[in-house]
């Protein structure tokens, strides 16, 4: 009796939660995205009753089609939708000038240059072109990335914890933060490029390329990289590795049959999020690259500030569908993985106990980590503090003038850093529970249940721009009901806003971990009485605590490095946050503007600090 | 329960104008235009520069001022989206809620004119009564149907580091061919027209010069000697300033921030191509059924009075649109003027813009 009504209250509540978050969606995200995108689809002027009554006649593939055969879009692809006929023989003849064409560049130029190469005659469009440039960011990002989560999870030595809380301080920064920091660390007249003519070595000059926007969509992701994949790398069983090395496998050996399974989903994860984030990426490459590498995200941008809604919500709708069919593909990938993982973690090695080889490949990355990433960060903490005659204080004296003498309609230093953090911490309050809860019901085996999953990752596949004007339209405006404008705003929606696009990442840390975990632990916890909450509770979450505290910081480098949403839903109020800050500081020098960047370091290292020994605390508590 | 706070619902009424929740975010509740209360208020709209520039901004003066010699209260409103924010919203038939738009270009007045489905957004305004009406050059004049008026100007330049320039031993570009020579190669950076008004009249400018059939080519050569466009003209002036290139695209009031900031005169150069500079005219316009229109109208009236003409320019650094404002001496020595002011007006840009933007940026993509 007991047990059953206890169930009962564990099934309402766990139903109650699901519809919650469900409604949070469908009003934060879904329909402000719906009515944008509506306008690929729909004829202009349609009504909801319309679309129902007449569906044949609302709808239209028009648009799309328009998209899909424009060679500018979609390249050399465009034949398939115009000339079906010439596509074999223009394969066979573009397959021959794309051999031709690449064998001179793989003998002249360096590995990594190849990639950069363009890839012979053939035209790729805007939307090949953003695909090409997010896959060489996550191949680069994970492979500056996985060094460090070895280092990470593997080493042992001082500041290991708060390096490892800091690698999500480059994912707050915005980009005019970054161009500032990699311009002075990597321009011709650049740190990078002082020591290297003190060295005696050939300049570099490396801005307004390819390459520098891959190596800043790294700056940003490989720490994500390293983060995800350490985080797996410390749950791994080491039992498993202790008898495949019993069984007289060497280490070589029982890192690829044993560990290596077990970090694939990881490593994987941060490549997808990697290629993702730079498929939809548009102000680094605007900023670093130039209008020459346009992404397919900076036209969605043109056209809707040109009010051509119907061609920028179709390429917005192709744009969105590449992302989740990859991020499909991923999980389907990851609903094969059989791996199972246990909280029985390897001994950390002491870093600096001795010297050898391995230790000195570390070293070796070190180095590239300090010109990486330590490099622009420091050169704009640099810039914020010099003037024209040398050192100065002067940009922070601006701060403190503003903070003290402002007036009420201006932007406060101090209101945006209260405000940022408070909507941090309602994010995670918001995202951390939906994030588990989604990934409890992805780990289910449930049919279907990868479709639901990849739609649950929708807040990180679609355009900003998008979002933004979805919220614009839908929320800011608000709709009619029954003689009734409803619009929600401030910092409430503002709070709501950032939970949704942060929730994914707690989901793809945790749900790869929880699916891989031991069902018979469960199943034993639950034969002797344990309510599923109980279990989930007691057995799953400890067990995967690393990654629930890897979510909770790139959750809350979301939210503190949120601008397109924060900006729309803080209209008319003073809801304004560090970046947006740091946008309206940007007059006709920078150097206010950096200086609050530099505070926006400062209060977000020391959270990220904060919130993984809080988290570890609770933990081990 | 979390989000009903954050929303907000309003009775729609047909007869008459409802307002939703103006400032202090979602929890308040509506602000109402009152008749009843005392003090009326004007609600101005404005980019972000007017009332919060780190350097100089003209909007806490503009306001006490105001407000000290009517009777009323003046409330800055800057939403990110700018004009946008307005056509949107008149497009989804929900009330403007704002009095007065503050930096209209004549191109953002082309786009508004095509971008509302239906009507105006802006309306004409009697100004037979303004004090100083009489006194507003006409060159600044761009609205055909005079519902936006001039309040401001200054001009599109190169901005040139000379100590680079002799460095490399390269004397500074005069003419737009000079900026495809050798020389120039990879020296120049231009905030993207696509994000940056500064750029987009840099365009303009181009098209000034080789004529609709010719400033594509011209771009073309531009390009192929590397000249960078970066997103927007922070980025583009960010990069300049840090020595990366020598020639950056921007305002010919440039040395009077380098004044206020102690830098370099030599670092801070302006160059008028060809002799010209293109002009940067910032306008100003009442919404269409504002309830206070008179109000509205006391406003541009005081906004062109030259006192208060000669005040903005130095606060906003742009020049007076008016003949007869006083500026003190070094201000008038350190904002440049070129010998031949040029500008599309708004006939020669409607119906235009996006097209040729829609070119060029497909030309630039793709090069």
């Amino acid at each position: 009796m007991s047990t059953s009504s206890s169930q009962t209250v564990e099934r309402a509540a766990q139903a109650a939660a699901v519809f919650l978050v469900a409604a949070l969606l469908v009003v934060m995200f879904y329909y402000p995205v719906a009515t944008v995108l509506a306008d690929a689809v729909v004829h202009p002027g349609r009504t909801l009753t319309a679309m129902v009554l007449d569906p044949l006649g609302s709808f239209t593939a028009g648009p799309l089609l328009a998209v899909l055969s424009d060679p500018f879009y979609v390249g050399a692809l465009h034949t398939v939708f115009t000339n079906p006929a010439a596509v074999p023989g223009d394969v066979v003849s573009w397959t021959w000038a794309f051999l031709t064409s690449v064998r001179p560049a793989l003998t002249a130029r360096l590995p990594f240059l190849i990639l950069v190469h363009d890839a012979g005659n053939v035209t790729f469009g805007l939307f090949g072109f953003t695909a090409y440039q997010a896959a060489l960011s996550a191949l680069l990002s994970v492979l500056i990335g996985l060094p460090g989560a070895w280092v990470l999870a593997r080493f042992e030595f001082p500041g290991r914890r708060t390096i490892r809380s800091l690698t999500a301080v480059p994912f707050v920064m915005p980009s005019i933060m970054v161009a500032v920091g990699f311009v002075a660390m990597f321009g011709d007249q650049g740190t990078l490029n002082g020591i290297l003519r003190t060295l005696g070595l050939p300049a570099f000059s490396g801005l307004y390329s390819l390459q520098i926007i891959v190596v800043a969509h790294a700056f940003y992701d490989a720490p994500l990289v390293a983060r995800i994949t350490a985080a797996a790398w410390e749950t791994v069983d080491s039992r498993m590795v202790e008898s495949a090395r019993s069984m007289g496998a060497n280490s070589t050996r029982a890192f690829r049959d044993v560990v290596l399974p077990q970090l694939w989903p990881a490593i994987l994860t941060g490549a997808l999020l990697t290629f993702v984030f730079s498929f939809l990426s548009f102000a680094i490459v605007l900023t670093l690259g130039g209008l020459r590498y346009a992404t397919v995200e900076v036209w969605v941008y043109q056209l809707v500030r040109n009010l051509k809604y119907q061609e920028g919500a179709s390429i917005a709708v192709l744009e969105t569908a590449l992302s989740l069919a990859v991020t499909y593909a991923y999980l389907r990938y990851e609903a094969r993985q059989t791996a199972t993982r246990a909280a029985h973690p390897p001994e950390r090695k002491p870093l600096l106990e001795r010297f050898d080889a391995e230790r000195v490949a570390i070293f070796l990355y070190g180095v590239l980590v300090l010109v990486l990433f330590v490099g622009p960060v420091a050169s704009m903490i640099l810039e914020s503090l010099t003037g024209p005659s040398g050192l100065t204080l002067r940009n922070y004296e601006f701060l403190v003038t503003r903070q003290t003498t402002g007036e009420s309609f201006q932007v406060m230093p101090l209101t945006a850093v209260t405000n940022s953090l408070l909507f941090g911490i309602g994010c995670l309050v918001l995202a951390v529970p939906t994030g588990l809860l989604i990934a409890v019901i992805s780990s289910r085996d449930v049919r279907g249940r990868k479709v639901v999953d990849a739609l649950a990752m929708a807040p990180f596949a679609v355009s900003g721009v998008v979002v933004g004007l979805g919220l614009l339209r839908g929320l800011v405006f608000g709709i009619t009901l029954f003689g009734y404008r409803f619009t929600v705003s401030g910092p409430i929606a503002i709070v709501a806003a950032h939970a949704v696009s942060a929730y994914p990442f707690v989901v793809r840390n945790v749900a790869p971990m929880l699916s891989s975990l031991d069902d018979r632990l469960v199943e034993a916890a639950r034969s002797l009485g344990a309510s599923r909450t109980r279990a989930l509770y007691d057995i799953e979450l400890p067990l995967v605590a690393t990654g629930v505290l890897a979510g909770t910081a790139f959750a809350f480098a979301i939210s503190i490095g949120e601008f397109d949403s924060t900006v729309i839903l803080a209209t008319g109020g003073d809801w304004y946050t560090m970046p947006v800050a740091i946008e309206r500081f940007i007059g006709r020098r920078l150097g206010p503007a950096t200086a609050m960047g530099c505070v926006l370091l400062v209060v977000t290292a020391v959270s990220f600090v904060v919130i993984d020994r809080v988290g570890e605390g609770f933990r081990r508590g | 329960m979390a989000l009903l706070a954050g929303c907000n619902a309003q009775k729609v009424d047909t007869t008459t104008k409802t307002t939703e929740s103006g400032g202090g975010g979602g929890t308040t509740t509506g602000t109402t235009v009152g008749t009843t209360e005392g003090t009326p208020t004007l609600r101005v709209t404005t980019y972000p520069s007017f009332v919060d520039a780190p350097s100089t901004s003209p909007g806490a003066w503009v306001k006490e001022t105001f407000e000290s010699e009517y009777d009323a209260e003046l409330k800055w409103f800057v939403p990110n989206n700018q004009l946008n924010y307005f056509i949107q919203r008149k497009n989804q038939g929900v009330t403007i809620d704002t009095d007065l738009y503050l930096g209209l270009t004549p191109e953002n007045l082309v786009h508004a004119d095509e971008g509302v489905s239906d009507g105006s957004l802006f309306d004409s305004v009697d100004t037979g009564g303004f004090e100083n009406i009489g006194h507003v050059e006409d060159t600044y004049r761009f609205d055909p149907q005079d519902r936006v008026l001039p309040f401001g100007a200054s001009y599109i330049s190169l901005v040139y580091n000379q100590n680079m320039l002799d460095e490399q031993g390269v004397s500074a570009p005069e003419t737009f061919e000079d900026l495809t020579k050798p020389e120039y190669e990879g020296a120049v950076i231009c905030p993207n027209p696509q994000n940056s008004e500064t750029g987009l009249e840099f365009l303009f400018w181009t098209i000034i010069q080789y004529g609709e059939d010719g400033y594509l080519d011209y771009w073309k050569r531009l390009a192929d000697n590397d000249i960078r466009i970066l997103k927007s003209w922070d980025a583009a002036y960010a990069a300049y300033s840090n020595g990366d290139v020598p020639i950056v695209v921007s305002y010919s009031t440039d040395q009077v921030f380098a004044d206020q900031y102690d830098e370099p005169m030599a670092e801070h150069q302006i160059g008028f191509l060809n002799n010209q500079g293109y002009a940067y005219i910032e306008g100003m316009a009442r919404f269409a059924g504002t309830e206070n229109p008179g109000l509205a109208a006391d406003f541009m009236d005081f906004m062109l009075r030259a006192d208060v003409q000669s005040e903005i320019a130095v606060r906003n650094v742009a020049d007076p649109v008016v003949d007869n404002a006083d500026l003190p001496s070094d201000f008038d020595e350190l904002t440049k003027e070129p010998e031949e002011p040029v500008g599309f007006g708004y006939d020669d840009l409607s119906g235009n813009v996006s097209g040729w933007l829609d070119e060029w940026s497909k030309q630039i993509a793709t090069q």
